[in-house]
């Protein structure tokens, strides 16, 4: 069997790796390595959002595709949070499949977005809150549905707005009442 | 299926802790993760060339012909220091090139990104003038207080698998997976640290420490 494309990414050393776009959509942010144990990289938004991802480079498919991520979000409502694969690039709500957090509500959603409208995505509740620690991510994308983990414990099946592009790996934050602010250490993507 | 690398890693369910890996591979060290400190020049090695026999990855060496005693280089993570002092493991491919009145070269983890070793936590390993055999290095916080501990294996020249760990109180060097060195002095770090790859020269002979694969993780 060929290989697939597979990315992995430590987020550890002097700074973010060139590979990645640090994006900023609007207002003022920072993408900086933390000094601090288990801490990885920090994307904060003080004003306005932003993300990393890839540019405009999307090798992973609409049909058959994994990420993980171990990423906090750093405060417990009132800003913007989102995780996973998009095919977008500037939306904060973009076409893909990923984790989110929307500004208030008590736990995190798994949302997806598989329309060319200008419609929002639509979203399922996971049992996770945000508190300022980290987790396990876990989504996957097949020809006919999408699985959405936490820490090991499967929390939604998808079968609504199935992603229709290939997409790339972002971790978005944006400032609403507070900043945007979360840590990312680890993240993998790959095509199933 | 295709299973994940974080499968392999970790057992379900588990939030992976901070881990580094570089393979030393490629047209340059990868200076966005890399800062250098002090004299050394800073070369990916050219596998195939006879002063870096069957080896390659990163070699630190004095940058000309003239080496400059009392000098020193250092490869770290420019104190972005996300390894715990107490629950770790770091594993380095490395080989000590020169003799050992040359100089000296320790790797492993430590507090700050430069040159200092007098203060400021370290646990690693050292080849080269400090001791006649592979040794296990570490420092705590408080300027002086160093330890040395010396395994079986005498310094030379060629590549070894280092892996240095803790637990808790116990720092433990294995060499190549068979020979164990603990440290037993007490003298051990209690801050955050980085990865480090360090040169420091005697006197105005070549010496030079290559590492083809390093790794850190917290436990």
């Amino acid at each position: 069997m060929a290989y697939k494309q597979h990315f992995i990414e430590w987020f550890s050393g002097k700074q973010l790796s060139s590979i990645w776009n640090k994006r900023t959509i609007a207002g003022s942010g920072t993408f900086d390595m933390e000094d601090g144990i288990d801490k990885g990289l920090k994307v904060k938004f003080t004003s306005g959002r932003g993300c990393i991802d890839f540019g405009a480079k999307r090798p992973f498919s609409k049909t058959g595709s994994r990420f993980i991520a171990v990423a906090s979000m750093n405060s417990t409502s009132s800003q913007y949070w989102l995780l996973g694969m998009k095919y977008g690039e500037t939306s904060y709500s973009p076409d893909g499949y990923y984790f989110n957090y929307m500004d208030s509500g008590s736990t995190f959603t798994f949302a997806s977005y598989g329309s060319s409208s200008t419609s929002t995505a639509t979203a399922t509740s996971v049992s996770t809150s945000p508190a300022g620690t980290f987790h396990a991510w876990d989504g996957e994308v097949t020809s006919s549905n999408m699985l959405f983990t936490v820490d090991g414990t499967l929390e939604a099946t998808r079968t609504a707005n199935m992603p229709q592009n290939n997409m790339h790996p972002f971790f978005f934050t944006q400032y609403d009442s507070v900043s945007g602010n979360g840590n990312i250490r680890y993240m993998e993507c790959y095509n199933t | 299926m295709t299973k994940s690398i974080y499968d392999q890693l970790n057992a379900s369910g588990t939030v992976a802790k901070q881990r580094t890996v570089d393979t030393f591979s490629g047209d340059q060290i990868d200076f966005t993760q890399w800062s250098t400190s002090g004299d050394f020049g800073f070369n990916l090695a050219n596998y195939g060339s006879s002063e870096f026999y069957n080896g390659g990855g990163v070699i630190l060496k004095w940058y000309n012909a003239n080496p400059v005693a009392g000098r020193e280089g250092v490869l770290a993570y420019d104190n972005k220091r996300q390894f715990s002092p107490t629950n770790f493991v770091w594993i380095m491919n490395c080989k000590w090139t020169g003799t050992r009145t040359s100089g000296v070269s320790r790797f492993g983890i430590k507090r700050y990104s430069d040159g200092t070793f007098n203060g400021g936590g370290v646990a690693g390993a050292t080849l080269g003038s400090d001791n006649a055999k592979i040794s296990a290095y570490t420092t705590n916080e408080t300027g002086g207080q160093i330890s040395v501990v010396a395994s079986t294996i005498d310094v030379d020249n060629v590549y070894h698998n280092y892996k240095g760990a803790r637990s808790g109180s116990a720092y433990t060097l294995l060499i190549d997976g068979v020979t164990s060195v603990t440290e037993t002095n007490g003298y051990l770090p209690v801050n955050a640290s980085q990865p480090f790859l360090y040169c420091y020269n005697n006197d105005t002979t070549h010496h030079s420490l290559n590492c083809n694969y390093l790794e850190v993780y917290n436990t």
